[in-house]
């Protein structure tokens, strides 16, 4: 059954010192694709600027604004409705494990998805906690290795957005064994890339639960390809597979392709952000057909 | 042109003029004292040349006492002075650098040149040639360099920068001088006012502004603070002069055309305000409150370089 | 032993010149004979005396001095210390025929190297025919992943290059590395030749020597093939990391003789993915950025947030073609010496021809058969890391001491991907002008070739960067490291 949504996304920055200019660029307009419609994405800002886009190196549209006008406070939001799709049912699909192993290990799928499979200093793995990595047991298929590995990871971590922050890397996770959802796919992310799937990191939005309503902030999960079916989504942070209540925004091969506020700004001191999300399920009309 | 570029030719011109002011202050100051029975105390003298460079809180900050041979060397070649004139000469050839590529090849070499023969002028050098070398020096190579700029560059914008930075400082500095030796003639005995000595201060102000020679040949018959001040404030046809040197700043400000509407707010509006002050103001009228209206004036001049940097030349 | 054949005041500086056998010299043939374009230099030089030299030596250190012709070594830190880029001057003389071979080998190499950059981000045919491996490429920290699916003016990203070729004993010219990324020193070259012409007019005038003030019209006219479509008269810029680079004379004496501003980060900025910069008038648009300042320094947007010297959004105006970068980003990933090893293969497969100029044969030292042999061999070997320039990181097998040797072993061990490995080569000699022994002496020398590529054009500088080691049997002639050079004359006949 489709689900309806309103996203809003909005952030306020406060700078100790004046910004004589300053560029930003906004990665947090829901994705158009084959699950989700989105329509009236709208942004605003409280420099009244008109700002510009472009399509960053993955494809998607990244709002861009340029601005020369002296602040000490920047408003930014953006509002969009998304209608969404459930997700095909997927599983274990027709391939035997020996094929599904036979396609990715293939010079296809390496150079295809190479983006996918290459470990930066987020994902990178000390081998000397190669002892807490999951490796695919001889036999399984990779749909089972995945849903195993998603709750490997939810089991092996405890909630705690405290401890880590935006450059956290895996090794760092692995200390600490908490961390935000952001940690959590770059541990899935490690993993599954240790043992050959090509898998990606996806920022997002889900809808927290039922018909609530509440803020919240952005959240992160992973796309993990499966041989001949495609890329398919799992939350090690909630241990579950995505549905209508992931709404997608944007793809990369970690967190620093996917963040959704960047700025180069030339001032002095310091600033304060303040961001927050709204995912609001539109409840449907009475006697809409599915 | 880049505004940053356009930044770094304006105080280009500025430093020029800058370094060859306080290197001839220096220079004049310190010849005064040694050569005539009218000449002050050296403490008179010392104090004058670090008033000159605005250095004399930050002289005593470090050193105990004026000493001779510690002010000469902090005003002219002291690392520790950020504003002495081989700082300044380093900072005009940092910005001849920066714009390195809007000027000439031999403008670039001669500035070039200069610079790293004071950069290496050790205290041993100084000492044992004394700051009139030094300062001749200075001047001789100042004036090849605006030869450069005169003879070697076309006349667009970086020129017309160039010049606006030098005679904007020049004029600053000629009110500066004027004000330092209206200072200076305050601080003497009151019975020496009107004599001789105020006589000698006042002909040590033309020197330092090299124009005694010309005051002589203009003015042949009379020898008066009047007249004298007059001369560098309002003779439209001598280069030293405030009047001459704010038409030519109010001139090439015209010539740089930059849009803005001709409105109270805008650079042309307020340089030719100034000028036009010089063009019809007398002695007469200022005489009385000489002081303030030189702190007047170089005030206005430093608020109209701000307005310049900040709106054409800021990046 | 010295060159006895040469009389007259030769004997000053030539008396002691020592020929060995192992080592080719590009003046004497092995009778001490001198080579046929070199006769006139010599009977000139014969009227010269040590005295003579020294002056003219003397004379043109100040005129490069006075000029600015000078530079800043990576490990001097102290303030103001500018080194001038000592210079020879006993010209380096190429035969034409000799030169047309070296110049014809030069655009195919390129050309190959520009091909496989388009590959390398677009469909990638070359790594799947298998042919390249696919993980060099991919592992190379110089990848770009915004590249991707770029698709440049004229499909040019190699715009500039620097090919450092030797010459061996054999008498062949083998090229020992390509520089694709941001190469520099034309402007020595330039210089050099100003400074010949200053003071060795009546030699120079002896030859026809083809002539290398065409270079900037040329690079110019390139920047032009490439600009944005619909951009009529196109503004074109150099962008500069600044003042304090080591390179700073070079860009700004470029930036001027090609007639096009010398920009910094600062001075720029984009807007609705259009590039301009900051003037006294206001902004203007910018078409081409002949851009030296690194990758990783290009976008504080997408690369290293912290950089100053580039502009935020840069890569984006690129990607939607409303601006070229002279070289494209991500060039890197064909300048790696590891890759370097597979360019005759680029030229087989890109254009179907037999490579023309020779690689040096080079072992990875990540392929296992490799590392074998290279452990095995170190006192014969040059030992190079892949990503580093400038002459650091290298091992001279020949020249280490055992200690030095098992050190590096360790090293190697440590990060075999980082790690190549070449047979020392001989390179030949060519006499330099000693100050402190006031004679000639043999010095190695190579040389640094400049190609352009633009849209449907190629061009090759007429000379080139010859670089001496000026330590007595140093083999290390790149100039970070006190190196000298000469001016290089490619006869026209």
């Amino acid at each position: 059954m489709n689900k309806f949504y309103d996203i809003i996304y909005h952030t306020h920055n406060t700078y100790d010192g004046p910004v004589k200019e300053a560029t930003f660029a906004f990665l947090v307009a829901p994705y158009q694709d084959a699950l989700q419609t989105v329509s009236n994405v709208t942004y605003t800002n409280s420099l009244g600027e008109e700002g510009y886009q472009f399509r960053n190196p993955f494809g998607f549209p990244v709002k861009c604004i340029h601005s020369t006008k002296g602040f000490t406070e920047f408003e930014f939001s953006m509002t969009a409705q998304v209608e969404k799709k459930p997700n095909l049912f997927i599983s274990n699909g027709q391939l035997s494990v020996e094929q599904e192993q036979e396609i990715l290990s293939s010079p296809k799928t390496l150079i295809d998805h190479h983006l996918y499979l290459e470990f930066s200093h987020y994902t990178t793995i000390n081998p000397s906690f190669f002892d807490r990595v999951l490796f695919r047991p001889e036999g399984q298929t990779i749909f089972n290795f995945l849903q195993g590995l998603n709750g490997h990871i939810y089991k092996m971590l405890k909630f705690d957005p405290e401890p880590t922050h935006v450059h956290t890397t895996v090794n760092e996770v692995l200390q600490l064994g908490r961390g935000v959802c952001q940690d959590y796919v770059h541990m899935f992310i490690a993993m599954a890339r240790l043992n050959k799937i090509p898998c990606r990191y996806v920022s997002g939005y889900l809808n927290q639960g039922g018909e609530l309503v509440g803020s919240a902030v952005m959240h992160a999960w992973v796309e993990a390809y499966l041989p001949q079916q495609g890329w398919f989504g799992f939350d090690p942070t909630n241990n579950l597979l995505t549905d209508v209540n992931y709404i997608k925004a944007a793809h990369g091969s970690d967190y620093s392709d996917c963040s959704p506020i960047k700025g180069v700004l030339k001032t002095s001191g310091g600033n304060k952000t303040v961001y927050g999300v709204k995912v609001i399920p539109v409840p449907m009309e009475e006697n809409s057909q599915q | 042109m880049l505004a940053r570029i356009g930044n770094s030719l304006f105080w280009l011109g500025r430093y020029i003029e800058r370094s060859e002011h306080l290197a001839r202050y220096a220079k004049v100051q310190y010849a005064s004292f040694m050569d005539s029975p009218l000449a002050p105390s050296k403490e008179f003298v010392l104090e004058s040349i670090l008033n000159m460079g605005g250095m004399y809180q930050s002289y005593l900050s470090q050193y105990p006492e004026l000493s001779e041979d510690e002010v000469i060397h902090y005003v002219t070649i002291a690392e520790n002075n950020a504003f002495s004139v081989q700082a300044n000469i380093g900072y005009m050839r940092e910005n001849a650098r920066g714009a390195r590529d809007r000027i000439s090849s031999e403008l670039w070499e001669a500035i070039n040149i200069f610079y790293h023969d004071i950069n290496n002028y050790s205290a041993s050098r100084l000492q044992y040639e004394g700051v009139h070398q030094f300062s001749h020096k200075v001047e001789v190579n100042s004036s090849i360099i605006k030869g450069c700029i005169d003879n070697t560059l076309i006349r667009n914008e970086a020129w017309i920068l160039i010049s606006l930075g030098i005679h904007l400082e020049r004029a600053i500095q000629v009110a500066l001088i004027m004000l330092n030796k209206v200072y200076d003639i305050e601080k003497l005995d009151a019975s020496n006012l009107g004599g001789p000595v105020e006589s000698y201060q006042w002909a040590i102000m033309l020197k330092s502004a090299e124009s005694f020679d010309m005051y002589k040949r203009y003015h042949p018959e009379k020898k008066s603070s009047y007249s004298e001040l007059n001369f560098l404030l309002f003779n439209q046809d001598f280069p030293k002069s405030l009047a001459y040197n704010l038409q030519k700043v109010q001139g090439n400000i015209r010539k740089i055309a930059f849009r803005d509407q001709r409105n109270s707010d805008s650079i042309e509006f307020k340089a030719g305000k100034i000028a036009s002050q010089f063009q019809y103001l007398t002695m007469d009228e200022v005489e009385g409150s000489l002081t303030g209206f030189l702190n007047e004036t170089v005030a206005n001049l430093n608020n109209l370089a701000a307005l310049l940097e900040q709106k054409y030349l800021c990046f | 032993m010295g060159v006895g054949s040469i009389q007259n005041n030769s004997a000053e500086v030539f008396g002691n010149y020592e020929l060995k056998p192992e080592f080719l010299d590009e003046v004497f043939s092995d009778e001490r004979k001198p080579n046929d374009h070199y006769r006139k230099v010599l009977d000139y030089f014969a009227h010269l005396s040590a005295q003579d030299f020294k002056a003219l030596n003397d004379h043109t250190k100040l005129s490069f001095f006075n000029q600015g012709v000078t530079f800043a070594v990576y490990s001097d830190k102290a303030k103001g210390v500018e080194r001038i880029f000592p210079y020879d001057l006993f010209p380096r003389i190429i035969p034409a025929a000799e030169w047309a071979r070296l110049e014809k080998g030069l655009i195919q190499r390129n050309l190959a190297i520009n091909h496989f950059i388009h590959d390398i981000y677009n469909k990638k045919q070359i790594l799947r025919d298998g042919k390249v491996p696919a993980e060099l490429i991919f592992s190379s920290k110089n990848y770009t992943k915004a590249m991707l699916g770029v698709k440049p003016v004229g499909g040019i990203y190699n715009h500039i290059s620097g090919t450092d070729l030797i010459k061996h004993s054999d008498g062949q010219y083998y090229v020992l590395e390509d520089n694709v990324r941001v190469p520099s020193g034309i402007s020595y070259v330039l210089a050099n030749r100003e400074a010949m012409k200053r003071t060795l007019f009546n030699l120079f005038r002896k030859f026809q020597v083809r002539t290398v003030q065409d270079y900037t019209q040329q690079l110019l006219s390139i920047m032009h093939s490439v600009a944005p479509e619909g951009a009529e008269t196109p503004t074109c810029v150099l962008l500069t990391p600044g003042l304090y680079n080591s390179a700073y004379f070079e860009h700004a004496f470029l930036a001027m003789d090609m007639g096009i501003h010398l920009v910094e980060g600062r001075d720029l900025f984009v807007d609705k993915n259009f590039l301009f910069m900051k003037t006294i008038y206001g902004p203007h648009r910018v078409d081409v950025v002949y851009r030296r300042v690194d990758d990783d320094f290009l976008d504080p947007l997408l690369f290293n947030p912290d950089s100053v010297l580039g502009v935020a959004g840069l890569m984006a105006a690129y990607r939607e073609g409303n601006v070229t970068l002279l070289n494209a980003p991500g060039t890197g990933a064909a300048d790696d010496k590891a890759v370097y090893s597979y360019v005759p293969d680029m030229i087989r497969y890109y254009l179907n021809e037999e490579p023309i100029l020779n690689n040096v044969h080079t072992y990875r030292c990540e392929i296992d058969a490799d590392y074998k042999y290279v452990i095995e061999n170190m006192h014969n070997l040059v030992i190079k890391p892949v990503d580093e320039s400038g002459g650091y990181g290298i091992l001279v097998g020949s020249k280490a001491t055992q200690e030095e040797i098992s050190n590096f072993k360790d090293v190697i061990r440590q990060n075999r991907r980082k790690y190549i490995a070449q047979p020392i080569m001989a390179l030949t000699r060519h006499p330099t002008f000693i100050e402190n022994e006031n004679q000639f002496e043999p010095r190695h020398i190579d040389l640094r070739a400049y190609t352009l590529l633009g849209k449907d054009k190629q061009f090759v500088l007429k000379g080139g960067l010859s670089r001496v080691a000026l330590t007595k049997g140093s083999l290390i002639v790149n100039s970070s490291q006190g190196g000298g050079s000469k001016d290089t004359w490619v006869l026209a006949e």
